[in-house]
């Protein structure tokens, strides 16, 4: 009986987890979590019909003697036979006790349950604040995961002009010098004609010298979260505009941002708010680094995109 | 829909979820593995399949995460049931700290992160030293005796299995002493001497297999989920609360930021497949300080701690922890000075 009790306290948390998986996909939250690029979103809901399905199966199995060949004396006391001890054997099972096994689903269902009814689905801003120390700092070295306006040029674009020099991987590729019209076909446009860019996108363009020779006074519109701007600000006209950029998991997020300059005075604005952002791309030089600043002609309040915060992994 | 505003609990939650989501599903794939190696895998297949020199068997257990990849969530059900089946603890040792990076899933990840010349530096570097410091281990592991390296249920667990095996041998001879005034139980025996002696007996066919194996996933699963869990929060408690930027001070030198990197690496539980883009981004630690980060962290992190916990003794896994973050602190402070 003790036995059985375990296998169905066992399926009972199995099917909680399972349900737990299972609950975030169907209800489209798992973007907030897990990156949409490569397959964790598809594991997540693998795994959580896989939970389901072996907790039905040890359910409805639960009273099934199963034969047990690992983990036990075997001294031959065939005497009794009485089930719970499959024949006399002497199990040694870490923990098969119904009281042992309570504490187990406790300690990972208490916590689970908890946050997953508690979840804001969202980091707040003293997770950002503790987030942003590298918010003073441009691109160092190549970040490709991140940046793919050059990367993801079309072949051939810009073949008939010389490769610039230090390209060499352009060059093997047959790229030209990036130009403006290499950027057209990759970015679409408003109908003002203002370019719509990530704010991932823009912060990486500091890092390439051809790309942000062509963006440089470019018209642009973009998309995402204000902070007040702690660095660099004496008139006190800047916010900072960012985006949380993310390999797998949240806990492996950081805040990506650009300074947004207005210039005279700063518009009323709500920390952590959702904005459109129009301006001007500009570039500063902050000690070694290059970093893109927007010339800011207005922000307009918005909602969260529909895939969550994160900006894409690239 | 969430019911709550972002808030620092609602951080903490967010975070404990996001780990969870991620690596739940490699510990549900490890526990179903470890489920039908216990049902399905004879037990001298491990036997047969290693070297029977010692210290060829460990340097080959070293290679298996380029055959059997498998991240350092999902290795430690795996292990566990592997040992009981009999592959011996230096092996399996050497098999669960190397495979989450001598394996090509972590190779490609990290090319992809540190891209540019530095790219294949970084990842031959990276598989370079963790395997050649996981058979180091293997060796070491091997002087010790299984009964003080693994907790008590899995060496009674190990104890059974080889007194089964021994008493299968000596069956023939002692058979009939042992079993002339037992035979009430319901379940016939032939005993012709020939029969596989492996706890079949009569009740426990090959039909029963399948819900043997999803027990024993359940169990696994629940019993390292638990240390997982305990892990999980511990690292989501870390990577919300305590501000960030607190590291970056460690990264002026390498005789701080090596051991600030691994120690980073150790409570932020990183998945090995994705750590190697957060090191990228860690500008202010030399290469150095970057390769103890991504050689640590998959061998010796907060949840691994707990998980380890679930098949070792507390002072092995603590000496362990120990062992290989002062051996992968000299090896990279001493490569900071020499590069």
């Amino acid at each position: 009986m003790t036995r059985r009790s375990v296998i169905i306290l066992q399926s009972f948390a199995l099917l909680i987890f399972g349900a737990v998986f299972l609950w975030f996909y169907a209800g489209g939250r798992l973007g907030a979590y897990l990156t949409s690029a490569g397959s964790f979103q598809i594991q997540a809901l693998l795994a959580g019909v896989v939970l389901c399905v072996v907790g039905l199966f040890l359910l409805l199995t639960s009273g099934k003697e199963a034969g047990c060949t690992h983990d036990h004396d075997h001294d031959h006391d065939h005497g009794d036979g009485d089930g719970d001890t499959a024949g006399g054997h002497h199990h040694h099972h870490e923990d098969d006790s119904v009281g042992g096994m309570l504490v187990t689903a406790s300690v990972i269902l208490v916590p689970l349950v908890g946050a997953a009814i508690f979840t804001p689905d969202a980091y707040s801003k003293h997770w950002v604040q503790n987030n942003s120390a590298n918010w003073d700092k441009g691109v160092i070295g190549e970040t490709p995961e991140a940046f793919d306006l050059r990367r993801g040029q079309p072949a051939g674009a810009g073949a008939e002009g010389e490769p610039g020099e230090g390209d060499a991987a352009a060059a093997a590729a047959g790229w030209g010098p990036y130009t403006f019209e290499d950027f057209k076909l990759q970015v679409d446009q408003n109908d003002d004609g203002e370019f719509l860019m990530d704010v991932i996108s823009i912060f990486y363009t500091g890092g390439d010298e051809e790309v942000k020779n062509v963006v440089d006074g470019l018209p642009v519109e973009t998309m995402g979260q204000v902070m007040p701007e702690k660095v660099r600000n004496p008139d006190g006209t800047r916010l900072r505009v960012f985006r949380l950029m993310m390999n797998c998991c949240i806990a492996d997020a950081r805040p990506v941002s650009v300074p947004v300059d207005f210039g005279t005075s700063l518009p009323d604005y709500k920390e952590m708010g959702w904005y459109k952002i129009h301006g001007t791309m500009s570039y500063e030089k902050w000690d070694e680094y290059t970093i893109p600043v927007i010339r800011a002609t207005r922000m307009e309040p918005t909602e969260a995109p529909e895939q969550g915060t994160f900006g894409r992994r690239g | 829909m969430p019911f709550t505003e972002p808030s620092l609990i609602g951080d903490f939650f967010y975070a404990f979820l996001g780990i969870l989501f991620e690596g739940a599903p490699y510990i549900l794939l490890g526990t179903l593995i470890s489920g039908f190696i216990d049902a399905y895998m004879p037990s001298d297949l491990m036997d047969r399949l290693l070297p029977r020199n010692r210290y060829g068997a460990i340097a080959l257990s070293g290679l298996l995460g380029a055959v059997f990849p498998v991240c350092e969530c999902a290795i430690v059900p795996v292990i566990r049931r592997l040992v009981q089946k009999g592959l011996p603890i230096s092996c399996a040792i050497t098999y669960m700290l190397s495979a989450p990076i001598v394996n090509p899933i972590v190779v490609f990840s990290t090319l992809s992160a540190f891209s540019g010349d530095d790219a294949w530096f970084m990842t031959l570097s990276r598989v370079g030293v963790a395997y050649a410091v996981t058979v180091l281990v293997g060796i070491v592991v091997q002087q010790f005796s299984a009964r003080s390296i693994l907790r008590g249920g899995i060496y009674r667990g190990i104890q059974s299995a080889i007194d089964g095996q021994d008493k299968q041998q000596n069956h023939a001879h002692d058979h009939d002493h042992d079993h002339d005034h037992e035979h009430e139980h319901e379940h016939e025996h032939e005993h012709d001497h020939d029969h596989d002696h492996d706890h079949d007996h009569g009740h426990s066919g090959e039909r029963d297999r399948l819900v043997l194996a999803m027990r024993t996933a359940a169990r696994d699963f629940l019993d390292v989920g638990m240390y997982f869990t305990i892990g999980v929060l511990i690292t989501a408690l870390y990577r919300t609360q305590i501000d960030q930027a607190s590291v970056d001070a460690f990264g002026a030198s390498d005789w701080m930021g090596v051991p600030a990197m691994m120690a980073l690496a150790f409570v932020l539980s990183l998945c090995s497949t994705s750590d190697a883009f957060i090191a990228a981004q860690m500008l202010s630690f030399s290469q150095a300080a970057k390769l103890a980060f991504l050689t640590y962290g998959p061998m010796m992190d907060v949840k691994l701690v707990f998980m380890y916990g679930a098949v070792f003794k507390p002072r092995f896994v603590v000496a362990l922890a120990l062992g290989l973050f002062v051996t992968l602190g000299l090896i990279f402070i001493q490569w900071g000075n020499l590069s």
